[in-house]
């Protein structure tokens, strides 16, 4: 019996030895590339494709649908002779059949403008978005852009109790980070980026930490893992997506918030060439509406 | 909030899905790459279960059954993968099942032993082997999550078991016949 359990630990140690600890990027990207390509099934068609019919199944069904069709069509003959007989029908009104809407992609889904609130982990992050900005739910990441992606501003809140080791190398080693201060010492440490200062400061009615964080210009991002950019640290609230991307010769501001013990990270990033002082200001009243509710 | 996610997934939410798979899929190639042993193969099992989740997730009664429900779906992409690529047909060389032999095999048994015993296994009975040894899962919740009556599971996971058992004694015996020869 205790050489069943030894044999029994030996198999389990042994995959988890051998188990690979990520799905690649790229692998995840594609896989989105497609799904955002694929419309779903209706249920009905997937419940009955599960049921598998024997192949003679379906020239009976074919037969069967030919009959059913020719007694409709000698219906309708019928139908067209007898009311010839007494006059004119009347042609029923055509009735629109209910459109499908589809679900539309990111950008869409939040009307612009209003409060905006997201749940990470057990904290609850809320913010007074400006007309025209768009956010992704769930992650927490507004924009001035219907594109989040490229927009002239950005905002980034996370749950953070991880930070990468190196910024460019984001698949490889993390720091545990569980307290604010922890991440901002993993954060002035972090490699692949420019670290300047910090001051305290409130966010939310916490206290937080205020930095700027850079990717000098000559900084080749391409180089890093999935051939860049380079992201700050996994969102603990939102399934470790990377966050903060940044590239080559930008800068965000970042603060590391300490609610209720846990580490808020909040990183403005402006796109240095496109970003207007009238954009910046935008960003900067978003971050001053923000509110936490643990 | 996780349930939440599943509901607007459903609904054709594309970013509450991307939520959903990205918390997945580590724990899903986790799974395939164990199964497949290949990590080609395991990220195109992966991919390949994600596409059918995003497309028959309206047909998912129970959102609370959404991670059991990816697994079942992996373990059946992997399956796939192992058919089209005729690989796992091929590599199965079932060996005779002894009887179990109290002994200290588990104490002697080095990852070389285990990869062989483990390649030797049919697909349906690697994928028990993960969920059960990797994930934690007990037979009956594999049951339920392959959609397999919960005997087959616990037959599943026996015979694996013991046939990884049998790979790993019939390595250990080799030496000592190719010894009695040359003596």
């Amino acid at each position: 019996m205790a050489g069943n359990e030894r044999f029994d630990d030996s198999i389990g140690r042994w995959l988890e030895e051998t188990a690979p600890n990520r799905l690649p990027q790229r692998v995840l990207a594609a896989t989105f590339e497609r799904t955002r390509r694929t419309r779903q099934e209706p249920a009905w068609r997937t419940v009955l494709g599960r049921h598998q019919m024997p192949r003679f199944a379906y020239p009976i069904g074919g037969v069967a649908v030919l009959a059913v069709a020719g007694v409709i069509a000698m219906a309708a003959i019928f139908k067209v002779s007898h009311l010839s007989n007494f006059g004119a029908a009347t042609a029923p009104a055509p009735t629109a059949s209910p459109s499908h809407t589809f679900t539309p992609y990111a950008c869409d889904y939040f009307p612009a403008g209003g409060a905006y609130g997201v749940t990470l982990g057990t904290i609850r992050a809320t913010a007074t978005v400006p007309n025209g900005w768009h956010g992704i739910r769930n992650f927490f990441k507004l924009s001035n852009s219907v594109c989040v992606d490229n927009g002239s501003v950005r905002l980034e809140i996370s749950l953070v109790d991880e930070v990468y080791v190196d910024a460019c190398d984001w698949q490889g080693a993390r720091v545990d980070a569980s307290t604010a201060a922890a991440v901002v010492h993993a954060l002035t440490v972090q490699e692949s980026q420019s670290w300047n200062g910090t001051s305290d400061t409130t966010l939310g009615g916490y206290p937080a930490k205020r930095f700027e964080i850079s990717v000098p210009a000559d900084f080749d991002t391409s180089a890093c893992d999935e051939g860049g950019p380079i992201y700050l640290w996994p969102d603990a609230g939102a399934g470790g997506f990377h966050r903060v991307p940044m590239a080559s010769g930008q800068k965000a501001t970042v603060y590391v918030v300490d609610v209720g013990g846990s580490a808020i990270g909040v990183a403005t990033v402006p796109w240095t060439e496109d970003a207007t002082p009238a954009e910046i200001a935008e960003l900067d009243a978003v971050v001053a509406s923000l509110r936490f509710e643990p | 909030m996780r349930r939440d996610l599943v509901e607007a997934a459903r609904r054709g939410d594309h970013e509450a899905f991307e939520v959903l798979a990205t918390s997945a899929s580590d724990r899903l190639y986790a799974v395939a790459r164990l199964v497949l042993r290949a990590s080609d193969l395991a990220e195109d099992a992966v991919q390949e279960a994600l596409v059918r989740a995003w497309q028959q997730l309206p047909s998912l009664r129970d959102p609370d059954r959404f991670d059991a429900w990816l697994y079942r779906l992996v373990v059946n992409a992997c399956a796939d993968q192992g058919r089209q690529l005729r690989r796992w047909s091929n590599q199965v060389r079932p060996l005779p099942l002894e009887p179990s032999i109290p002994d200290d095999t588990g104490a002697v048994a080095d990852r070389e032993q285990l990869e062989r015993g483990f390649g030797r296994l049919k697909p349906e009975q690697r994928a028990v082997v993960v969920l059960h040894y990797y994930s934690g899962f007990s037979a009956a919740e594999i049951a339920r999550m392959l959609g397999i009556p919960e005997g087959t599971a616990r037959s599943r996971l026996h015979y694996a078991t013991e046939a990884m058992r049998a790979a790993l004694q019939a390595d250990a015996r080799q030496p000592e016949v190719a010894k009695n020869r040359t003596a």
